[in-house]
């Protein structure tokens, strides 16, 4: 089955082409990683994903300033409406009761008090909570309770308020709602209320967002995109007094806006719709702004893995196959038809050769020699990884499987070439329509690049995707990989059998031919 | 004597009357079978598919009793092949490449070929891409006998060899021979295969013309003498004697005898009583005996169209 001296003497005389064109891909490849790895891929690319990064987040805080303080807002009216009723209620039983007048008054306030923070605790709060759909213990219902509570900063039985240590631990100068309450019946309440509800509320987000558990969520949350903690920190979202700025300047923006809006409503407007309206309109994102297209097509490049991309679908599906199909097309039509056209095929088969062993050892000679030069690429791009300091999603595993998926394509189209060399006479004729089919693959897959979804979308040309659809490296799916789903198994199967039905296939026809020896 | 080679109807047809066509031959152990023929007569074909390279349209070629096509793997190791057209595989060196043949065939003991590499002058050290023509003959040859094969099947193995080297190589042939081994060469040089083979097999047109035992040509029956008289009368004096004249030649007073060996005491003692200018035999070999051959096949041939 396999002959020891004919695999050495294949050896020996495609050696030195194997070892030329195997220096040469390890050398391109790790220029590649190495150059590309050392500087940022493209500036252009990371001053969107910064751009992206910075919208999304600002106006994510802006919408939460905004819904908190309407939460605020609701909840410090309905605790005024309590108050107020309680204040009356047990102010006029008091008076009745024959107190003095400030001694019922200081016990209504007391009574007011309990009573309101009672109603919040037990009534607002449960309501809000199923109006807006959540679960009662969901994060979402703690969160609204936080808001309500920071809000309100109740005060306890021993005098002292429940969250001064918060406003405090943060440099605030803490306003108490007791105070406010003294001049509930003035016309200049509401306005105070609201100042008091939006100190309150960016204070408590601000303080809220620059925890550590939510930093490390948010930078969990955006990890897609590239962003590590420092690059978080840089964008100055740990900064408390940053975040209560942009707080405060939406709250102000949606207060001044509400306020005119609903001075002059128009028809077929309600408060809660105008609300809506403010709210989205001043926490728009970027990305939101802009046109369906151009901001998924924004997002795409900021998501992308421009490294994972190089290195998979540009060096080890194009760039850096172009070396080994060649080595693989001229050592294959070497090993059968260049011998068999040129005669010196009858020295093989003149030794008791039979002919199956001439195709198992050549077929052994041509993939293992191809094996070897992915080994030697696998082990290049492996230490060239370390090497570069670069984020992407690659790491020493999908670098294996890239390599091996190049591997199994060289196997596919060698055995192609191979069962072409096995099938001709004329070691050109073998040549020509292995290596002509491999090439047009290769070039195929070149021009479908364009049109793949690889490409972000604002260059990507649809129409040349049909490219992808006629080559046989298509089948070689490194984005697959990258992404870490399985689709690409099967079609590296597909490949490996491509290949072997081909070697056999070449095999047996060598068999069976007449040779011109 | 067992027959080593044998080739039964072998047919290979390539279409438009091209291939070969019934051959039949038997070659037995330790004969030298000559096979001579004209360019693209089928003698290269006949043999690949002694070597099993080639699958006959119909009949077999067998070898050691095995049939070539499928079994050949199990004698080529006994068969030393010198191929028409020399292609060596890509080694830098005749050395590299003679040594890869002593690998392939096992061949421990090298002082054989390098006896005949000392003889056929031949330096394997040479690029096996720059060698000559010739130089590349002597180094297939080398590659053929390094494994001291019990067959030899020769392809015309002396194109491109001087006549020097060829002589050398014909004793090298020969003495092969005499040791035993089975030889069958292809030429169109009659010259050679009549000066080493036993027999030789004529080809024409894909098809056996004529089997001689070259015994035949070297001691034939009768024997032809060109003899030139100095006078008109004295070579009309001899024709009356009754020799049968097979060339007549008057303008000169020339004629040519045709006579059995037991004859030839009679003739001479004839001629002492005349008075001749030369006497020479024409020389009779395979050449003008194929040659002979060829016409009355083509005069047949001719006949048969013209009927």
């Amino acid at each position: 089955m396999f002959s020891k001296p004919l695999f050495k003497q294949s050896c020996k005389t495609n050696g030195v082409l194997w070892l030329v064109i195997t220096v040469a891909v390890c050398f391109m490849l790790s220029c590649v990683m190495l150059i590309t790895g050392r500087g940022t891929i493209s500036s252009t690319k990371s001053a969107i994903q910064n751009t992206i990064i910075d919208e999304e987040i600002e106006s994510f805080l802006e919408r939460k300033a905004i819904g908190y303080y309407d939460i605020g807002i609701s909840a410090m009216e309905y605790f005024d409406e309590v108050y107020l009723s309680e204040y009356q209620k047990t102010l006029i039983s008091a008076i009745k009761a024959g107190m003095p007048q400030e001694q019922a008054a200081a016990l209504a306030g007391q009574k007011a008090y309990a009573s309101a923070v009672k109603a919040l605790q037990d009534t607002f709060i449960p309501q809000l909570i199923s109006s807006l759909g959540y679960d009662e213990d969901s994060d979402e219902a703690k969160e609204v309770q936080g808001v309500v509570f920071y809000t309100l900063n109740p005060m306890q039985q021993d005098g002292t308020f429940m969250y001064d240590s918060f406003y405090q631990e943060h440099g605030e100068n803490v306003i108490h709602y007791t105070d406010l309450l003294a001049g509930i019946t003035d016309s200049s309440h509401a306005g105070e209320r609201e100042k008091y509800v939006m100190t309150n509320v960016s204070a408590f987000l601000a303080g809220n967002m620059t925890s550590k558990d939510n930093v490390e969520k948010m930078v969990d949350a955006l990890e897609s995109y590239g962003v590590t903690e420092e690059k978080y920190n840089e964008f100055g979202y740990s900064d408390y007094a940053n975040l209560k700025e942009i707080a405060q300047s939406a709250i102000v923006d949606y207060r001044a806006n509400l306020e005119y809006r609903l001075e002059n409503l128009k028809t077929g407007e309600s408060a809660e719709s105008i609300k809506e309206e403010l709210k989205n309109e001043i926490s728009n994102s970027l990305l939101a702004r802009l046109p369906e297209e151009v901001s998924d097509a924004l997002e795409e490049v900021g998501k992308m893995d421009m490294y994972g991309i190089l290195v998979g679908s540009i060096f080890f599906k194009m760039a850096g196959l172009l070396l080994p199909i060649i080595y693989m097309i001229m050592t294959s039509n070497a090993l059968i038809a260049g011998q068999v056209d040129s005669g010196s095929m009858a020295y093989i088969l003149s030794t008791s050769i039979k002919r199956h062993t001439v195709t198992f050892t050549q077929a052994v000679y041509l993939v293992g020699s191809l094996l070897l030069m992915f080994t030697c690429t696998a082990v290049t791009s492996i230490i060239c990884l370390n090497i570069a300091d670069v984020s992407t999603s690659l790491d020493w595993k999908k670098l294996l499987l890239i390599n091996l998926g190049a591997f199994l394509v060289l196997f596919a189209l060698g055995g192609f070439c191979f069962m072409m060399s096995c099938w001709f006479d004329r070691s050109r004729r073998a040549m020509a329509i292995g290596g002509g089919i491999s090439m047009f693959f290769l070039v195929a897959t070149m021009l479908g690049l364009f049109g793949s979804p690889i490409l972000p979308s604002i260059v990507r040309i649809e129409a040349l995707n049909y490219f992808n659809y006629v080559s046989l490296i298509t089948l070689f799916d490194p984005i697959s990989i990258l992404d870490g789903t399985t689709a690409f198994i099967w079609k590296f199967a597909v490949l490996a059998a491509v290949g072997l039905v081909c070697y056999i296939a070449g095999s047996i026809r060598f068999r069976k031919r007449d040779l011109p020896l | 004597m067992k027959n080593v080679i044998e080739l039964k109807d072998l047919t290979k047809d390539y279409g438009n009357g091209r291939g070969i066509f019934d051959i039949s031959l038997n070659i037995a152990e330790g004969e030298m079978v000559g096979f001579a023929g004209t360019n693209g007569s089928g003698k290269t074909t006949t043999i690949r598919h002694i070597m099993g390279f080639v699958k006959p349209t119909s009949g077999a070629a067998y070898v050691y009793g095995k049939e070539a096509w499928k079994h050949s793997s199990e004698f080529v190791r006994k068969i030393g092949y010198v191929p028409g057209e020399i292609a060596f595989p890509d080694f830098a060196t005749g050395t590299a490449f003679l040594k890869s043949r002593a690998e392939y065939l096992g061949v421990r003991d090298m002082s054989y070929a390098e006896k005949l590499i000392e003889r056929l002058q031949l330096d394997p050290s040479a690029s096996l891409k720059r060698m000559s023509k010739g130089m590349k003959q002597k180094t297939a040859i080398v590659a053929a006998l390094i494994g001291d094969p019990e067959i030899l099947l020769l392809d015309e193995p002396t194109t491109g060899l001087d006549p020097l080297m060829r002589s050398a190589f014909i004793d090298i042939i020969k003495e092969e021979h005499a040791r035993g081994k089975t030889i069958f060469m292809s030429s169109h040089m009659f010259e050679e295969l009549e000066a080493t083979c036993d027999r030789v097999a004529l080809i024409a047109n894909g098809r056996i013309a004529d089997i001689v035992s070259l015994d035949e040509i070297r001691h034939p029956a009768r024997r032809e003498y060109k003899i030139e008289f100095k006078s008109p009368e004295d070579y009309n004096r001899f024709k009356g004697l009754g020799y049968e004249i097979v060339r007549d030649q008057p303008q000169y007073s020339q004629v040519t005898v045709s006579i059995g060996s037991n004859d030839l005491n009679n003739l001479f003692s004839d001629l002492t009583a005349f008075d001749i200018r030369f006497i020479s035999e024409v020389k009779y070999n395979l050449d003008t005996y194929f040659r002979k051959r060829l016409n009355k096949n083509l005069e047949k041939e001719t006949e048969e169209y013209v009927q």
